[in-house]
């Protein structure tokens, strides 16, 4: 009878070890999966088609984006070594053009959602960072592989990069942005966010 | 005649340099083949021989005796390091710091673990993986050095191979690349896509789809010789089957079989990746007229596969060649249409990003 109990006692702790094991690891994955599959929902929503829908479907679009994508971190590090040198307001006038930009692109690509698959194939977690990676599988039979970069905030696990096909998003503005900068100034690259988010 | 003494000791005196150059080049290989951390050097370019001298990072000058000190050059093709004037050095946490360089007017800034020795004038010695793209600069160049902290780009665990920037390649031939990326651009939007959108308008999409995999599939010696080369066995495995499979049950390759039902991916290697996979880095960006953005590396990548190409040869004829290849792109961009429309959207500058994306997606290539 002991030998029983010691059994189910070891059996509840590997249970809730195993549990809280597979709680961590798939945290940041569930955040992506969260959003991803809210997003896909949005799009197809039978309620929300046609053009004249378009701007609450936008809304719907970017506030789910919004909840899980870390702008502070990503402007930081787009622009890198520009940022220290900004000022107070010039970094949170930069940090919303940014984030329009970065909508404003996302909103296309999803837009142009028509029934990709998207597989969660796994991902890494190391102190407060993480990867997680996901393929998107086109009609046309082709894989996109996605990388999303994580870091824990105290809001939770928010993104702050995603690479597609090995392309990372942060590190192709930091260049483009790096090099206006080099060329002209911060103000010209300010200039030129706006015209690019207003058109 | 009179020259003929003399040209024959220099071609004893060339033969000897070739001679030589061929054994190093022998050693570079055969390095590059036995050490895994040599070919993550290699995408540091030219850069990398002279100045990236691998992972241990030095927290402190004291760390490295004096005679190790690499020399920095006094010119290099890539990067000229010449004449340091004056440098600040902050302490780091990761025992590694962000310089900036000034080149003339132009501030450029290379990101990595870099330990700079006060009171060592012409020495800095770099490390580690986070090359900037530095252009020719003529006058002094100032080093000056910034925690990563404030950086916020090497604060992600430096073991995850994913997480190893590097910057940007090197670009000298910028106002060349520009005038024959705005040629490209006008000829996708002029030509390419008008002709794409009336082929996709005409042939449904299943057969679009169909006629890429069948020139995917006779492609298979590119793939499956840069498998071999590069020592990837499962792959030249996977290319053969594929190949028996989709050429007989695929009806020529039509139908990609081997992919839908027995999970056989193709292997995507080519020549540029094998010259990566033994440490060439990518040289400098070439934007070429018609085949758009390519390295010095990948240039060379292409010529060597467009020899084990089978439509080389079964293709013969500059105008039938022109046509099948066309026919290819045409086929491929019927089932692109939108992607370079929405980089173009979204960039600030599209020939950076593009530059950007392309030096990118080629080391992510490299590094599977």
């Amino acid at each position: 009878m002991y030998r029983k109990m010691v059994w189910q006692a070891l059996f509840c702790m590997v249970l809730t070890v195993a549990c809280s094991i597979s709680a961590f690891a798939g945290e940041p994955t569930e955040v992506i999966r969260k959003t991803t599959d809210k997003i896909i929902a949005i799009v197809k929503d039978p309620a929300l088609q046609g053009p004249e829908k378009k701007r609450e479907r936008e809304r719907l679009i970017r506030a789910a984006a919004e909840e899980i994508f870390d702008k502070e971190e990503m402007s930081m590090r787009t622009l890198a070594r520009h940022w220290r040198e900004r000022t107070p307001a010039e970094k949170k006038e930069f940090m919303e053009l940014f984030e329009d930009l970065l909508e404003k692109t996302y909103i296309d690509r999803v837009e142009g959602y028509s029934g990709e698959k998207v597989v969660y194939e796994g991902e890494r977690v190391e102190g407060n960072y993480a990867l997680v990676k996901v393929d998107i599988m086109t009609k046309q039979q082709t894989k996109i592989p996605v990388l999303y970069r994580l870091k824990k905030k105290k809001a939770g696990w928010l993104v702050y990069d995603l690479s597609i096909e090995g392309v990372s998003l942060v590190n192709n503005y930091r260049t483009q942005f790096n090099s206006i900068i080099m060329r002209s100034s911060f103000k010209n690259l300010i200039e030129k966010l706006k015209e690019k988010v207003e058109k | 005649m009179r020259n003929r003494g003399h040209r024959n000791g220099k071609d004893e005196e060339m033969k000897g340099k070739i001679c030589r150059i061929g054994k190093i080049c022998l050693l570079v290989v055969l390095c590059a083949a036995l050490f895994p951390g040599a070919q993550a050097l290699g995408h540091l370019g030219p850069l990398g021989s002279s100045l990236a001298v691998g992972p241990p990072l030095y927290k402190t000058p004291g760390d490295l005796p004096v005679s190790r000190l690499p020399r920095v050059r006094e010119t290099d093709p890539a990067i000229e390091l010449a004449r340091i004037s004056h440098y600040q050095m902050e302490k780091m946490d990761h025992g590694r710091l962000v310089v900036a360089m000034r080149l003339g007017k132009r501030l450029d800034f290379l990101t990595g673990a870099t330990s700079v020795f006060p009171g060592r004038e012409n020495n800095a010695l770099m490390t580690g993986p986070d090359y900037a793209g530095i252009s020719h600069g003529e006058d002094e160049i100032q080093l000056s050095a910034a925690s990563f902290e404030d950086e916020k780009v090497v604060e992600e665990p430096e073991n995850w191979n994913e997480d190893v920037r590097r910057e940007t390649i090197a670009d000298p031939l910028e106002p060349m690349n520009r005038v024959f990326f705005a040629f490209n651009d006008k000829l996708y939007f002029w030509v390419l896509k008008p002709v794409a959108r009336g082929y996709r308008y005409v042939i449904p999409e299943p057969f679009r789809v169909g006629i890429r995999n069948m020139f995917t599939n006779i492609a298979m010696p590119i793939r499956a010789a840069n498998c071999l080369l590069q020592g990837k066995i499962t792959g030249l495995g996977r290319e053969l089957l594929r190949f028996v499979i989709n050429s007989t049950a695929g009806f020529l390759g039509f139908a990609d079989i081997a992919k839908r039902d027995m999970n056989l991916d193709s292997q995507d290697e080519d020549f540029g990746q094998t010259l990566g996979f033994f440490g060439a880095g990518p040289g400098i960006f070439i934007n070429w007229p018609i085949f758009g953005p390519s390295s010095i590396r990948d240039t060379f990548g292409l010529v060597g596969d467009f020899f084990v190409d089978p439509l080389t040869y079964l293709v013969s004829g500059t105008e039938k060649t022109i046509a099948v290849r066309g026919g290819d792109r045409v086929n491929r961009t019927s089932l692109s249409i939108g992607d370079y429309e929405a980089l173009k959207k979204s960039a600030l500058d599209p020939y950076v990003s593009v530059r950007d994306a392309y030096f990118q997606y080629r080391r992510s290539k490299i590094e599977k």
